[in-house]
């Protein structure tokens, strides 16, 4: 099966392709209290949304950039904050139907497949074409149940009390560098609230995409799953390829209630020149399930470390994560779970290849707090290095200040074996076929956990990315 | 006490050379003193290291009193580092700082600077040493003690060592241990740290491996009210090997860390490493351990394993067991951490059986520790340790 979808046509111009820009607004390279100010009256917000952006640049310019330390990255060094584009905008506002989006912007969403997932019935579409969400669609059903499903700058102004019992109370300003940043500027991102009991069946995809020179991107997402209700959120990231560094900064906040079960699934694939700086957070209450599906193909540097706060009895968390570091690339991300409460269970499942001198590196944190008596956590972080210029570091923080814990965690390292390689190839299956249906059978528990179209989607990524690896 | 002890922070460059050492020496220890006094604070966030603040340390030139545990084997020299200064120079000269680098921490530095006491041990090439040596430290004038090691093993040479800081006094302890494995050399290394319950100990220990040489590193930490130990085997030869084990007690009011690394340079070397530590009341153990596979080594083969047991809610085990790996020419590696109480149905079984939960916990855990204290070569020495671990569960 997997040698089969080897002979498909990638369409590799699907990732790499750059639209003319013609922006309504876009703000100079840099930034400063005018841009902040700028950015957040052009957006007509409320006064206490710009005095939380101002506070958030002060603690951004007040913090270190993290180069060293516990979960410090030197490559860091090479990002130049003058250097970024903090704030553009296409469209005057958020279109309410197809037919209002601009012509150019629908050619970028066809190549992106966006119009395919809409006859497929894939449900609501909120795609971002630079900073801000620009279309937007709710099958109807959902309305009547009460999900809301909005750009986050729309949500501000149509939401607002929800809005700001929630914003900045998973993840403060304060809580990193980046995540000051994004507070400053964001821009665009999903605001979703499923009721009380609501199960969305369809998952709800949001389609994100750098298309500017030096831009960045601070999206900003807020979810709240409300008592006993269910959902499945898909984040997809694609970006054209440019020459200078680029900074993707983003947020994502969830509140998962009692009984709820919420599911955030990502597959990252920035360009090769972007550093992917992401703060993902979710709190947990009683019985609540939370999951992280999260993959990390592009970007120059991502660091990412998808948490979850379990904060009540019985709740639940899961990251399942992969991650593939080929030439010029790092890969440094992770997990986080934070047992808080009695009879709470986490699991960490990392996956992880590097090659062609890239770097994986897989950080997490399990901290368990006084009281949180009868938590479980597992934890398993594999490892693959694919040549001798490759390279991967594992660096799990395990803390435990309860004696009723049973925590395992277990890593391994390796390359693919010659004995594989021979067997596979003693059935006239090519090396290159080979080496790529291994990798792909590495990363299968991460894949059989994705929705179709996006697994074939990572696999052709994968194979197109093991082209040419047997050197 | 009739003059006051100056503190090491007021120490001056010339406070740190002894007029009678060769210039070499002079140079290396003023080299470090710039490294204490320039260099940045380390980054340990689970150590406090305001309980080992240089302001509060005295500098003294007798340090230590250090005592032979038994008898010096045939063949083996052993004598204080200070007189080997004199007596086996070119030797010192040659290993004296190429294990532990003064570059290595602030604390590295400070003992480079100011040792005034230590051992030194050299086993001549294919010399079998036939009895275990055992070297014993303690607190001396002042309430810091300065001490290094240098134990040297020529090609195809074998030692069983056992290096102990035990006894009360300081409370400071700044120590530094070189292990410098000539090609072919075994040796059975007992580092034990059983100090009072109010020491601080800071210690630097690394092992150099040479070619098919073997390491069997055994670690006891049960003593001291703080510890940070940065150990360190550093597997440079083709062939060589490590086998480490260490037993751990944190009890009450104590925070002991261990930082051990298994560091692979040459080809097909081979580290099995497997930490033991149990937390009690508010004790509190941190195992921070690394595998590093440097790029050019091959063909390694490497597992770390770290188990905490819980013995009381109020205790805490940190762990951290990294991989970092730099090349893809590795047969396998990994690592495993655990942590948890006692097993229930360990516990059921025993009770089931008519043995006292209290009996029954004492026993899983003194099975636990088994396998590391059964590796202490001096049989008193070997019942002392158990029965001292025995008690405080």
């Amino acid at each position: 099966m997997t040698v089969e979808a080897n002979e498909l046509s990638f369409d590799y111009s699907k990732y790499g392709f750059r639209q003319e820009e013609n922006y309504v607004f876009k703000s100079g390279k840099g930034l400063s209290e005018s841009v902040v100010r700028e950015l957040s009256m052009m957006k007509g917000e409320p006064e206490w949304m710009l005095k939380r952006r101002l506070q958030a640049l002060a603690i951004f310019y007040s913090k270190p950039t993290p180069i060293d330390g516990a979960w410090g990255n030197p490559d860091l060094l090479d990002l130049n904050y003058d250097d970024i584009h903090y704030f553009v905008r296409a469209g005057d506002k958020p279109a309410t139907d197809w037919d209002a989006v601009p012509e150019e912007i629908k050619n970028t969403f066809e190549r992106l497949g966006i119009p395919e997932a809409e006859r497929k019935f894939l449900a609501g579409v909120g795609a971002q074409y630079e900073s801000e969400v620009v279309y937007h669609s709710l099958r109807e059903e959902w309305s009547k149940l009460g999900v809301i499903f909005l750009d986050t700058d729309t949500a501000l102004k149509e939401q607002p009390e929800m809005f700001k019992q929630y914003f900045g109370t998973i993840i403060p300003s304060a809580d990193n560098k980046y995540a000051a940043l994004n507070t400053a500027v964001w821009s665009g991102g999903s605001f979703v609230y499923v009721p009380k009991g609501v199960h969305v069946d369809i998952p709800l995809q949001a389609y994100f995409r750098i298309n500017a020179e030096n831009m960045g991107q601070f999206e900003r997402t807020l979810i709240i799953i409300d008592e006993g209700a269910s959902a499945h959120y898909i984040e997809g990231c694609t970006a054209p390829q440019y020459s200078t560094n680029s900074l993707h900064s983003a947020v994502v906040e969830i509140v998962v209630k009692k009984g709820g079960k919420f599911r955030y699934t990502t597959i990252q694939n920035w360009a090769n020149n972007i550093f992917n700086l992401v703060t993902k957070r979710a709190v947990a209450f009683e019985d609540a399930s939370m999951e992280w599906v999260d993959g990390n193909i592009g970007s120059r540097l991502t660091m990412k470390y998808p948490s979850v706060y379990l904060m009540g009895r019985g709740a639940r968390g899961e990251v399942l994560s992969v991650a593939y570091a080929g030439k010029g690339q790092h890969q440094d991300a992770g997990a986080k779970m934070v047992h808080n409460a009695p009879d709470t269970t986490s699991v960490i499942t990392n996956k992880s290849v590097s090659k062609g001198g890239g770097k994986t590196t897989y950080r997490g944190l399990v901290k368990v707090h006084p009281g949180a008596t009868g938590a479980k956590i597992n934890v398993n972080c594999d490892a693959l290095i694919l040549d001798n210029q490759s390279k991967s570091d594992t660096i799990p923080y395990i803390e435990v200040e309860e004696a009723k814990v049973t925590l395992a965690h277990e890593a391994t390292v390796g390359r693919i074996g010659e004995e594989q390689l021979f067997y596979l190839m003693s059935r006239g299956i090519s090396q290159a076929e080979a080496m790529s249906m291994i990798v792909l059978g590495f990363m299968e528990p991460f894949t059989r956990e994705l929705p179709m179209e996006y697994a074939v989607e990572l696999n052709r990524l994968i194979q197109l990315e093991m082209e040419g690896s047997v050197g | 006490m009739l003059t006051k002890l100056p503190v090491i922070a007021a120490l001056t460059a010339q406070d740190i050379v002894v007029a009678s050492e060769p210039t070499w020496l002079q140079q290396w220890r003023q080299a470090a003193w710039q490294h204490v006094n320039e260099g940045a604070a380390p980054l340990w966030r689970r150590t406090d290291l305001t309980a080992f603040a240089l302001t509060d340390m005295e500098f003294s030139a007798t340090t230590s009193t250090s005592q032979l545990g038994s008898a010096i084997p045939d063949g083996v020299v052993v004598m204080p580092l200070s007189q080997a200064v004199r007596e086996h120079g070119d030797l010192v000269k040659a290993h004296l700082g190429s294990a532990v680098s003064f570059n290595a921490s602030k604390y590295a530095a400070l003992n480079a600077a100011t040792w005034r006491d230590g051992w030194f041990v050299y086993v001549p090439k294919n010399h079998e040493a036939s009895v275990p040596l055992h070297l014993l430290q303690g607190f001396g004038a002042g309430n810091t003690l300065v001490a290094r090691n240098l134990v040297v093993l020529e090609r195809g040479a074998q030692l069983s060592l056992i290096e102990q800081y035990a006894g009360d006094g300081g409370p400071f302890a700044v120590v530094a241990s070189e292990l410098i494995l000539g090609d072919g050399a075994t040796l059975k290394y007992t580092s034990m740290q059983t100090w009072g319950a109010n020491v601080h100990h800071m210690g630097h220990q690394v092992a150099k491996v040479g070619n098919d040489a073997t390491i069997v590193w055994t670690s006891v930490n049960t003593g001291a009210a703080h510890q940070h130990v940065d150990a360190e085997t550093n597997l440079v030869g083709n062939g060589s090997r490590v086998d480490w084990t260490a037993a751990t007690v944190a009890g009450n009011g104590q925070r002991l860390l261990t930082a051990p690394w298994l560091r692979h340079v040459g080809r097909a070397t081979e580290a099995h490493m497997d930490f033991k530590t149990v937390v009690k009341g508010s004790g509190y153990a941190t195992f921070d351990g690394m595998i590093k596979i440097e790029g050019g080594s091959t063909d390694t083969v490497t597992r770390l394993e770290e188990h905490a047991l819980h013995l009381s809610p109020q205790a805490r085990s940190d762990s951290i067991p990294g991989l970092k790996i730099d090349t893809n020419n590795v047969q396998k590696a990994g690592h495993a951490s655990t942590s948890g109480e006692v097993d229930d149905e360990q516990l059921f079984y025993m009770q089931a059986r008519g043995i006292p939960k209290s009996d029954a916990v004492h026993m899983i855990v003194m099975g636990f520790f088994e396998s590391v204290l059964d590796r202490i070569p001096l049989d008193t020495l070997r019942e002392q340790v158990t029965a001292d671990i025995s008690a405080r569960i």
